[in-house]
């Protein structure tokens, strides 16, 4: 089977995924017990105002009705209109999703990072100090709930030393005379969600590193390389490291798509307007438009991440053939 | 007495009633100003974004804060919860028979953009909700029968059926909005209306999603300017990062938590405000499903709620005990509670009686009670987990059932789950809940009983009382408020006899302020200061200090020339920034670089001086204000004061004395003269 053929079989296989997981959530959301109208326990709603806003919503419709609407709209690209920002759901999902990307991206940098080089250093030193103080670290900081870490690093570096604001992705109010004073406000703010997210989470990259590096450090080459002389550094990051890392590459693909999911407590916390804040409003106010627009948007990233990840694994890994 | 005049007497009685009975007198936004001081930028946290700024649209408590200080309505709620204050309108009458409110708009009312709010807009603003189903003010027009515009700033309104609550069931939901902009929108469902054109104590400036959004001060406000400059709304999501961030003054306000109070006690310039919460928090009983449908069960475990150990443990003290299915700011002039009512004390041994009466006791010796017919008893009640307080409360009430020997679980399920088991689907036997009135009209709670409420609406309880129907459908059309807190009075009596739920607590609002910066806090019913339906903090919140004196300006009025000699008059005007005659101020005058004199300001703000002038030339005339307490100094623009020479000195007189003493001297010689022709004849 050729790379083409490849290519095209994942791709039929993904847009059936991406098909049984829209209609999968397309039920499992209307499966909650009651709809976006009759949640609102407010005198003031009067049951007139209900009947408008569920018409208005296509809630008085049949279910099967609303599938074959929900489907014909998602062919023509529209997601939808949300029931709690009265907009539509491409839009509402568009406007915040810049703000997620720049935090998942820069907190799993942050991540692999020190995922990478901890566990190479870990695995190199198996049994040392550096060894056995970097599990710990890793594993205390990943078993942390994330609200509760968020939590203290805002009590301690913005409360306590007032280093960092508490809250959101710019100074309320403020007029910036340029861009890089706007940049700097966002840097400041993105500090804290960044770090708690990337130290709170390379826990899970850290051992698979440091376990995939032990593994090759075993490899025949690396003794030969040992014994050709070679300076302990490069046989890490030049011949051990490499290998070790091909399983890495699956992994951050991975998180990668799953980084809109991945934010919604350190967003909530950090009140950063991400997707991930989004979802959680969506949830409570039972948003069905909004919540499938963004679960299929994540089931799309980690389709999409999945794929990429296999070629690259084969792009990198020479013994893999399509 | 005849047919006629009982047709007639109720007729009179009611003309007396509306003749009598003034318009409310709720305090008007006049009363919170005075001379303070402009600026500063106050900052409230909001727990989640605002989704619209469409008023039509949204119920949401965070929206509905934007439409507040956005959008006027005719008449809105004081701080204390009477909702007849001017707002949009200055003043209104109610004809004798009820059906006709005629309004009288400030006639200086414009739009944000400039245009004036006419009649035009309010009656645009009615028929467009009676054409478009718009969910939040289409319910509360149909009883608005027409509306007319008899000039610019009178709105007359009938209504199809006289109402006592009309103003705050109906009318307080009536946004106005602004013909020129929405005559033109056909889906106002869909009309996201951005940026809004409103007109309120504050114009809209930017609403960065998901972070904050930004209003500054309407200078056109009929009320007069807010003293505030702009008001941030902040989104900050949770409860724990509000708090830190007011503690940081990154917001200036914050609500918390009984058990919170005492990290605030402490720091200096915090207030925290109380204020009854008008929301009910009930036991709600499923009265279709045993054992909730006997009412012998409920009246026996309406002894179990240990309400001050609620009060005590889970609100911390900061709640207090309800018995009347109406929330105490009902009570304001003492007019809607019963104070009769049955009350219904903790007492588990009577408790324990009642049930055995009932014939709730354990037929089957395993330490639990059954069912009267000997089945298997096992009770649960449902409450969210989302709300710590409500959880709490459960667990307290479960623990005394099950010491009376009742079998009892607790179910912590999510809100939107409780709610629907407790409206749309009625699976529930026991619920733990608040619900909170949106006015401060009594039939709005009591209405919560109706038969209708019972499928999707708030009669969670699914209880049904004919008389109880009877009597809220003669409420509803009672114009007179005696016979209406009588009925009022009974309808209670019944709740309160056949406990459909079973009423606990209120809570008590708290709202941590800081003082330092602001002053001018109002605590408004029915949430504290600068709740989402406050308006009067909003005009009224200024910084602390004097203000700052006034601009002021002098305008001078001197002649181009004069002689030297010549009295001339110097007159100045003194004025305030905005126009205004500042009386009996010192002015002043300066010529020439020299301070000839002063004079006061008269009523018109005029100050004259006699001037004088000694010496030829060319001279420079300035009025100073020294400035006051309340006003700056100023100087007037220089004029320049041509002074010419004096006038040449009149010619001597002529002197005639040579000519009298020719005339003496031709006198004489003609008296010679004639005197010697005498004597020659």
């Amino acid at each position: 089977m050729g790379f083409r053929s490849f290519v095209f079989r994942r791709s039929i296989e993904s847009l059936i995924t991406i098909f049984i997981v829209i209609t999968l959530n397309f039920y499992l959301f209307r499966i909650m017990p009651g709809d976006p109208v009759s949640i609102m326990f407010n005198p003031s709603i009067s049951p007139e105002a209900k009947e408008i806003m569920l018409k208005e919503m296509g809630l008085d419709k049949p279910l099967l009705d609303q599938y074959v609407i929900y489907l014909r709209n998602l062919l023509r690209g529209n997601l939808g209109y949300s029931f709690l920002l009265h907009e539509p759901v491409f839009k509402a999902i568009l406007e915040r999703l810049p703000n997620t990307i720049l935090l998942m991206l820069s907190s799993n940098i942050i991540a692999i990072f020190l995922g990478v080089v901890l566990g190479a250093l870990a695995a190199w030193k198996r049994g040392s100090v550096t060894d056995v103080s970097s599990i710990i670290l890793s594993l205390s900081l990943y078993s942390m709930p994330m609200f509760w870490l968020g939590g203290m690093m805002i009590l301690v570096f913005s409360v306590q030393f007032h280093l960092f604001p508490i809250f959101g992705i710019v100074t309320p109010g403020v007029e910036y005379s340029s861009f890089w004073d706007y940049a700097w406000d966002v840097l400041r703010h993105l500090t804290l969600p960044m770090i708690s997210l990337g130290v709170g989470t390379f826990g899970g990259l850290f051992l698979i590193m440091r376990n995939t590096m032990l593994d090759a450090l075993t490899e025949d080459y690396t003794l030969t390389a040992k014994a050709i002389g070679l300076k302990n550094r490069t046989i890490i990051f030049k011949n051990v490291m490499r290998n070790a890392m091909l399983p890495l590459i699956t992994i951050v693909s991975l998180r990668l798509g799953f980084m809109v999911a991945g934010s919604i407590l350190t967003e909530t916390v950090f009140s950063w307007p991400g997707v991930g804040l989004l979802i959680y409003s969506s949830v409570l106010a039972h948003d069905y438009q909004l919540l499938q627009g963004a679960f299929l948007i994540i089931t799309i990233l980690v389709v999409l991440a999945n794929f990429i990840a296999d070629i690259i694994y084969g792009v990198a890994d020479p013994r893999i053939r399509f | 007495m005849n047919k006629r005049f009982h047709t007639v007497l109720p007729v009179l009685l009611l003309c007396l009633l509306f003749a009598l009975v003034p318009p409310a007198t709720s305090m008007s936004l006049r009363e919170v100003r005075g001379p303070y001081k402009y600026g500063g930028t106050l900052r409230i946290p909001i727990l989640e974004d605002l989704t619209t700024l469409n008023p039509l649209i949204s119920f949401k408590g965070v929206d509905i804060f934007a439409f507040t200080l956005l959008y006027p309505k005719l008449l809105i709620n004081d701080p204390d919860w009477r909702f007849d204050a001017p707002y949009l309108a200055s003043s209104y009458e109610i004809s004798p028979d009820g059906k006709t409110y005629t309004f009288h708009l400030f006639p200086n009312a414009t739009w944000d953009d400039g245009t004036p709010i006419t009649s035009e807009d309010v009656k645009f603003s009615i028929e467009y909700y009676k054409k478009y189903s718009c969910p939040v003010t289409t319910p509360h027009v149909h009883n608005i029968d027409s509306v007319e515009t008899p000039d610019p700033h009178t709105v007359v309104i009938h209504l199809v059926n006289a109402s006592l609550s009309w103003i705050v069931v109906d009318l307080w939901m009536l946004y106005i909005i602004p013909k020129h902009i929405w005559q033109n929108v056909t889906d106002p469902l869909h009309f996201d209306n951005y940026p809004p054109v409103g007109a309120g104590p504050f114009k809209f400036s930017r609403w960065v999603k998901g972070q904050y959004i930004e209003f500054v001060a309407n200078e056109n406000f009929w009320f007069g300017r807010p003293y505030l400059d702009k008001v941030l709304l902040v989104v900050i999501n949770t409860h724990d990062a509000q708090i830190m961030a007011f503690k940081e003054h990154a917001v200036d306000v914050v609500g918390i938590q009984g058990n919170e109070v005492p990290q605030f006690l402490g720091i200096p310039n915090v207030t925290i405000y109380q204020t009854i919460d008008p929301g009910l928090t009930v036991l709600g009983i499923n009265n279709l499903k045993d054992p909730g449908r006997d009412i012998n069960f409920r009246r026996a475990i309406a002894h179990t709620i240990d309400k001050e150990r609620i009060i005590n443990t889970v609100y911390y003290g900061y709640a207090k005990p309800n018995d009347n299915f109406l929330t105490i700011p009902y009570n304001i002039s003492g007019r809607w509670l019963n104070p009769n009512v049955p009350k219904y004390s903790y007492n588990l041994t009577l408790a324990a009686e009642l049930l055995d009466k009932a014939g709730y006791k354990d037929y089957d010796g395993d330490g639990w009670r059954d069912y009267p017919n000997g089945t298997k008893m096992k009770l649960y009640i449902e409450t969210t987990g989302n709300i710590p307080t409500w959880i709490r409360a459960v667990e307290i009430i479960a623990d005394d059932w099950r010491s009376i020997g009742l079998d009892t679980e607790v179910v912590a399920v999510d809100l939107g789950q409780q709610i629907a088991d407790m409206v749309l689907t009625k699976n529930y036997q026991f619920t733990y809940y608040r619900c909170g009135p949106a006015t401060s009209d009594p039939l709005e709670m009591l209405g919560w009983f109706l038969e209708n409420q019972v499928s999707g609406g708030l009669n969670t309880a699914a209880w049904v009382n004919q008389t109880y129907e009877e009597l809220y459908t003669l409420a509803r059309n009672e114009l007179d408020e005696a016979k209406l807190r009588e009925i009022v009075w009974k309808m209670q009596l019944i709740l309160t006899q056949e406990l459909p739920n079973i009423p606990t607590v209120q809570g008590v609002g708290l709202r941590a302020v800081w003082t330092d910066k602001f002053e001018g806090f109002i605590n408004c019913l029915p949430y504290g200061p600068l709740s989402n339906m406050d308006v009067y903090n909003f005009m009224s919140l200024h910084l602390r200090g004097p203000p700052p004196p006034m601009t002021a300006s002098i305008t001078l009025s001197v002649p181009s020339s004069c002689k030297v000699g010549e009295t001339v008059t110097l007159k100045a005007t003194l004025v305030d920034e905005k126009g205004n005659p500042i009386v009996n101020e010192y002015i002043d005058f300066i010529v020439g670089g020299t301070v000839i004199g002063s004079a006061a300001t008269d009523s018109s703000g005029v100050a004259k001086l006699q001037y004088t002038p000694t010496s030829e030339g060319s001279f420079e005339v300035v009025a100073t204000y020294r400035g006051s307490a309340h006003y700056a100094s100023c100087s007037s623009e220089p004029s320049t004061l041509v002074v010419g020479a004096p006038p040449s000195p009149p010619p001597p007189p002529p002197d005639y004395t040579l000519y009298y003493v020719a005339i003496v001297i031709a006198l004489i010689l003609i008296a010679v003269l004639v005197l010697f022709m005498r004597k020659k004849t």
